[in-house]
């Protein structure tokens, strides 16, 4: 029934490097949403694999998951008590919308091994294994482009034009001994950094985790810049530190074009005093600053949201109900009040040619959403697919958002609190502002699927562990795995837009995000429900009007044409 | 009753005063002046007319001027002149100071009564005393705009609102100049009146088995005018003779026979028929029915009969009467508050399920039909409301002749004017009784657009000209309460009520781009890429319905942007094909929208105004349950209109400084305006002051600004 093959060798044309088969179970009904379905399914290294018996529905009903995406395995039925076929087996609940359902043999069974290897290389930390993305970069060839320098941040921070005479690098991290935390290469004004390392180390003392507020992007013409932080630790007593004020201080004089400094605390103020209670606290009576609360959720609660979204989509959509249980959800508000958040910011910057502070509370959820959709609408770099990678390397993975412990990579643990969908909750943000404003991108939302899906495979390093320190400095990801962005560059020309117009693109956008203008985003939600109509969904191959729905087919030949007269011109250039 | 002109005459009329230099006011660059010298139809004559008013439509700054009824129409003369940013649409109508009046949906008004200043309306349904005085009326359209007119310094207030009453809900007792009998000789008539039409349909459906069906005369077969309904000649099964046909005439619901209106490639027919009458007869006479459409089959397969819900009228009524609520909005506090909850607002409209069970029906009948071979009867108990829906809805999905722009011409043409679609009730009838099936027609077909983009040569917005066109009573045809004995004029082209400015944007560009990109891969590979498909399926699933903003809010500017959405991505595209094409030879395209620089998302309905950054997700319903919303509270509670001592000042932000509208600044006003017009905006009532941390900075005003949701070009 299991048998293993050798590594290296390749059994099957969707195989891919490192992936060892580890089990097979030839007799097992895959209960689909539109009824059963007989099959085999195959788990490898890497995927769970079904492929029905039923040559006709093949085409239809065969998938893949790769492991990374399950988030619970749970038995159904007993071997010895459970009557009725398909009361027995086991569900395979995923991070994403769906959970697939299998009934098992009773009588011989062949459950066991199922779950075994299920449990065992879908949770490889929690059985001491490595995680699929070594061996997988093990055994593949060394990608053309190396994704792991794609964000070189001296190379983004000179783009922007820094340092300069007002900012500079400070080199207070460079061993991560400050703030462990944040990447090695920050960057403060530089007025901040002449007074000497113990000054920024007594701010680090005012803020939690050393998360001192550094660059992260400063508008090429007015110098006004967004620095992002954790909260100041004010405590119950509202504790002042001289330190932090003069620092922040030495940020508005960074920006001769303002004389304040805007604070955007993303969350509510209820939670921000709160927060009080605990050491933390927020920025009262500072001079020149100004403070606004963003009213953005935390974890726990868009945790809940998108359960109950999920809830009104999956296994099939409330057709009664579902618009008032997407509304109760609340997943669009909190969208929303993200939205708004970045779009003030990136007004603020723009118009009012002010620099901004953001921050949360730890300033790794929140503080990363808001920092890096503002950028994308002010910064058209941030649009191309190059750019988009080096914003998510810089404002997610190296300034520590825990990856591992919100999607909860390779632990077998669901019930975790600090699991949360918050790069999710951004990239759904991207699909919002994309829908409106699609021809200032380079890429369509192929890109940001791809993205998820390969947020939760673990087939690549990008977003493995929580920081930059784990990632690069204690497990050396940059060498025993690939990153995503040497695959996505590679594939550059999927996920290329043909509407986008590079000339036309360099704008800033600055939008009102009305909840008439944002939507369920059904292309991702709703791919595995049946009756949804998207390219590739059930319904579409049923009906073999795939290429008929949406507008990707006609782009995606639009495309092909632009890259064919790309082709042809070049050799006319080099005659020239 | 000599008085009807024809529109070709009607236009060649008034050479002189032709629309004002519309490129210039494509690019928004050079604003020209707004005409007020749009001539009267024949017979249109200025009935009352109340100077010093106020006026404005929805959002808009009100401004001083006088205000002219006629029978037909509402003019407002502005006394300083007006510019206009967005193209002219209509040829009978300048829509940015007039309207129609029968596109009047309700008419509220407000009485000085008390000495309270509260503005307080309430429906208009009976005249009112000469005794009372009117001070505001509020009047909505059927396309959701909303118009105010502040009457406080006019005398003659509750004699416009008499006025206005009567005309509009009593459009049949004065014929209107336009919808008058017609002398002449009609250019060209409804299609469908004609043996030849459906001797021409039938020829194109019935590739196989087209002597199964004969043309009916109704004049001559049915010894009593029985199906007055009907146009003079339908289809029937062959096998029908002309004692079943009377038969089946006088036991059917106002004589609406099974006639047959399609047939799929496979030979089965998609026929509608009203319900019989329940008596002894009645399983004889379904029987004969089912055999002889059985004999018409190709393969004699039985017809599926799909009965359609008697209650559709009701619900479609009460739909809209909803919607109406939610959408007909006239200020930034309404719009603001509806941002809570919108979901479950739109969805306790019931519209969009509405929308979905129609969609649901026309995938069960494209089952039968397509997959299954099967004849489909719809039978509906009157079979002129939803049968027509779904019957149009089913051809549209499997005949891709109808989703071009002639075949969706001919299409309403046989389904909605022909087979006697009552228009006239359903559209102008009383707000109890205003039913438009029609307009959820359009929207379904809307849906089916934004989903198959490439799949259609035409855009929503020609829906939406179709839609305007059926409210404006500019055509008999959607006037009228029966299927009449004199043929009608067509209103196809819709050339003949819009300007080519509005009518170039029904051309749908994904389709045009689909298109070529297919004939160039059938040029470079020899094969065709199969970018296009004979046959879609409707959505059957809620999750893929949306509002159908683009009708719904086009005349809200807040739920607009500059540059974004399908306008910008369709001149987009366009010049993207102008590219391509230049570079290859065979492949011709030519540039067919105007690419302004700034171009909103509900081009040319509005642009998004100047006050916008709000934090809708800080606002805080003052009262949760505002679906009820009425009239009256529709209004806030005061200052809704110019107060007069307030003149001379510009003046936008709200009265309380410490509420969440954040930006607060004067609307970019057109630079002509009259600076004796005072403008305050609605108080934000509904909003509470609480729900903003008093941790605020007190910032200075931001400096103006184009407007929020314009993009800068920076480099």
């Amino acid at each position: 029934m299991s048998r293993s093959s050798s590594p290296g060798m390749k059994e099957f044309i969707w195989q891919l490097p490192g992936e060892e088969l580890v089990v097979t179970d030839r007799s097992i009904v895959y209960i689909s949403p539109i009824g059963k379905i007989p099959g085999k399914v195959i788990i490898t290294r890497y995927r769970l694999r079904f492929e029905a018996k039923d040559s006709q529905s093949r085409g239809n009903c065969n998938f893949d998951i790769p492991l990374g995406f399950i988030y619970k395995v749970e038995k159904i039925g007993h071997s010895t008590v459970t009557r009725g076929e398909s009361n027995y087996g086991l569900i395979v609940h995923c991070k994403d919308v769906q959970y697939i359902r299998f009934a098992a043999n009773q009588a011989t069974h062949s459950r066991r091994p199922l779950v075994e290897a299920l449990l065992k290389y879908a949770f490889p930390l929690s059985s001491k294994l490595p995680f699929y993305a070594v061996l997988y970069a093990k055994e593949c060839q060394r990608p053309t482009i190396n994704g792991w320098t794609i964000y070189e941040p001296k190379k983004e921070f000179a783009r922007q034009g820094v340092p300069n005479e007002l900012w500079q690098y400070t080199d207070i991290n460079t061993t991560y001994n400050f703030a462990d935390t944040y990447p090695r290469v920050l960057m403060v004004p530089k007025a901040a950094a002449l007074r000497s390392n113990l000054h920024l180390r007594l701010v680090g003392e005012h803020r939690s985790r050393q998360r001192i507020p550094v660059l992260s992007w400063i508008h090429p013409h007015t110098q006004a810049t967004i620095t992002r932080s954790s909260q100041p630790m004010a405590g119950i007593m509202t504790k002042k530190s001289n330190d932090d004020e003069m620092y922040l201080r030495d940020i508005v004089d960074a920006n001769a074009n303002a004389h304040q400094l805007l604070i955007f605390d993303a969350r509510p103020m209820m939670n921000a005093k709160v927060n009080r209670a605990k050491g933390g606290g927020f920025e009262e009576n500072y001079d020149q600053c100004a403070l606004q609360f963003l009213n953005i959720h935390n974890i726990h609660v868009v945790r809940e949201s998108l359960r109950k979204l999920r809830e009104a989509i999956y296994p099939r959509v409330d057709e009664k109900n579902y618009w008032r249980m997407v509304d109760e959800s609340k997943w669009l508000n909190h969208i929303q009040s993200i939205m708004e958040g970045a779009s003030q910011i990136a007004h603020d910057v723009e118009q009012k040619k002010c620099s901004v502070l953001v921050h949360c509370s730890d300033g790794w959820d929140r503080t990363a959403q808001l920092t890096s959709l503002a950028m994308l609408q002010l910064d058209p770099y941030y649009r191309t697919i190059e750019g988009f990678a080096v914003l998510i390397e810089k404002e997610w993975c190296s300034f520590g958002h825990k990856f591992s412990q919100r999607i909860g990579h390779g632990e077998d643990k669901p019930g975790d609190s600090e699991r949360s969908p918050v790069f999710l909750q951004f990239i759904d943000c991207v699909w919002q502002i994309m829908k409106l404003y699609g021809h200032y991108f380079e890429f369509t939302s192929t890109l940001l699927i791809e993205i998820l899906d390969e947020l939760y495979a673990c087939r690549f390093g990008t977003f493995l562990y929580n920081s930059e320190k784990q990632r690069i400095v204690e497990h050396r990801c940059h060498e025993t795995t690939i990153s995503l962005w040497s695959y996505i560059l590679e594939n550059r020309t999927k996920y290329l837009n043909p509407l986008y117009r590079s000339q036309e693109a360099s704008v800033v956008i600055l939008m009102t995000p009305s909840i008439r203008h944002l939507h369920v985003w059904n292309e991702y939600y709703g791919r595995h429900n049946p009756s949804v109509l998207a390219p590739g969904s059930e319904i579409a191959k049923r009906y073999s009007i795939e290429r008929a729905i949406g507008k990707k087919a006609l782009l995606n030949e639009l495309m092909a044409i632009e890259q064919n007269a790309a082709k042809n011109r070049q050799p006319v250039n080099t005659t020239v | 009753m000599s008085q009807f002109v024809s529109f070709v005459d009607y236009e060649s009329g008034f050479q002189s005063a032709s629309q004002p230099n519309s490129q210039s006011t494509a690019n928004g660059k050079k604003l020209s002046i707004l005409q007020y010298n749009t001539p009267f139809f024949k017979g249109e004559i200025e009935c009352l007319s109340c100077s010093d008013c106020y006026f404005a439509f929805q959002f808009a700054t009100p401004l001083c001027g006088r205000v002219v009824c006629t029978n037909a129409r509402l003019r407002f003369i502005s006394n300083v002149p007006q510019t206009r940013r967005l193209p002219r649409r209509s040829r009978f109508y300048e829509e940015s100071c007039e309207f129609p009046l029968c596109s009047i949906h309700s008419i509220h008004v407000a009485l000085v009564k008390d000495a309270s200043r509260n503005v307080h309306y309430s429906q208009l349904t009976e005249n009112i005393s000469s005794l009372d005085v009117v001070s505001h009326i509020k009047i909505i359209l059927k396309d959701f705009r909303v118009i105010s007119i502040d009457l406080r310094r006019s005398q003659n207030g509750t004699a416009l609102a008499n006025q206005l009453l009567f005309f509009a809900k009593h459009p049949q007792v004065g014929p209107f100049p336009l919808t008058s009998t017609a002398n002449q000789q009609p250019k060209e008539i409804v299609k469908f009146f004609t043996k030849t039409a459906w001797m021409t349909e039938l020829h194109r459906c019935c590739s196989v088995g087209e002597g199964n069906w004969r043309i009916v005369d109704l004049h001559k077969e049915i010894i009593e005018d029985l199906s007055e309904n009907y146009p003079p000649f339908v289809v029937a099964p062959s096998s029908f003779s002309m004692t079943d046909i009377d038969r089946l005439a006088r036991n059917a619901k106002l004589g609406r026979f099974p006639i047959w209106v399609w047939s799929y490639s496979s030979g089965s027919a998609l026929m509608i028929s009203s319900k019989l009458e329940e008596h002894v007869g009645t399983p004889m006479l379904m029987s004969r029915i089912f055999d002889g459409v059985a004999q018409s089959h190709s393969k004699d397969e039985r017809p599926e009969m799909i009965h359609l819900d008697d209650d559709f009228q009701a619900q479609v009524t009460k739909g809209y009467e909803a919607l109406k609520r939610l959408c007909a909005i006239d200020s930034h506090s309404q719009y603001a508050v509806r941002e809570r909850h919108w979901l479950s607002r739109v969805w306790k409209t019931g519209w969009t399920q509405l929308v979905t069970n129609c969609m649901q029906k026309t995938a069960e009948a494209l089952n039968f039909i397509v997959d299954r071979n099967r004849s489909v009867i719809l039978t509906e108990n009157e079979s002129r409301d939803a049968a027509l829906v779904i019957g149009s809805l089913v051809q549209i999905c499997a005949d891709a002749h109808y989703r071009t722009v002639n075949g969706l011409y001919e299409l309403i043409d046989k389904m909605w004017l022909s087979l006697g679609h009552p228009f006239g009730i359903r559209l102008y009838g009383n707000d109890a009784t205003i039913c438009p099936t029609w307009l959820l027609f359009l929207d379904c077909l809307a849906q089916l657009i934004r989903i198959y983009p490439t799949q259609f040569a035409y855009s929503s917005h020609l829906l939406l000209g179709l839609f305007d066109a059926s409210i404006s009573g500019a055509s008999r045809c959607f006037f009228s309460a029966f299927s009449p004995s004199v043929p009608f004029d067509s209103p196809f082209p819709l050339d003949q009520f819009f300007y080519a400015e509005f009518t170039m944007l029904f051309t749908n560009m994904y389709h045009q781009a689909a298109k070529t990109v297919q004939n160039m891969a059938m040029i470079r590979r020899g094969s065709s890429s199969f970018l296009m498909q004979e046959v879609i399926r409707t959505p059957i699933c809620t999750m893929d319905i949306e509002l159908w903003e683009e009708c719904y809010m086009r005349w809200t500017p807040p739920a607009s942007v500059n540059n974004a959405g399908l306008p910008r991505e369709s001149s987009v595209l366009d010049s993207l094909m102008c590219n391509i094409a230049e570079s290859r030879r065979g492949i011709t395209w030519q540039t067919q929208l105007p690419a302004p620089e700034r171009l909103s998302s509900l081009f040319p309905y509005c642009e998004p105004d100047g006050l916008q950054r709000i934090m809708y997700s800080k606002i805080e319903d003052e009262d949760g349950s505002d679906d009820t919303v009425s009239v009256a509270s529709m209004a806030s509670k005061r200052g809704s209109f110019p107060n007069d001592n307030d003149s001379n000042r510009v003046r936008l932000s709200p009265s309380d400084s410490s509420a969440s509208f954040r930006a607060q600044r004067a609307v970019p006003l057109p630079p002509l305006t009259n600076m004796s017009t005072s403008a305050s905006l609605p108080t934000p009532n509904h909003i509470n002051p609480s729900s903003r941390p008093r941790a605020h900075r007190q910032a200075p005003l931001p400096p103006p600004r184009r407007s929020p949701d314009s993009t800068i070009i920076r480099f």
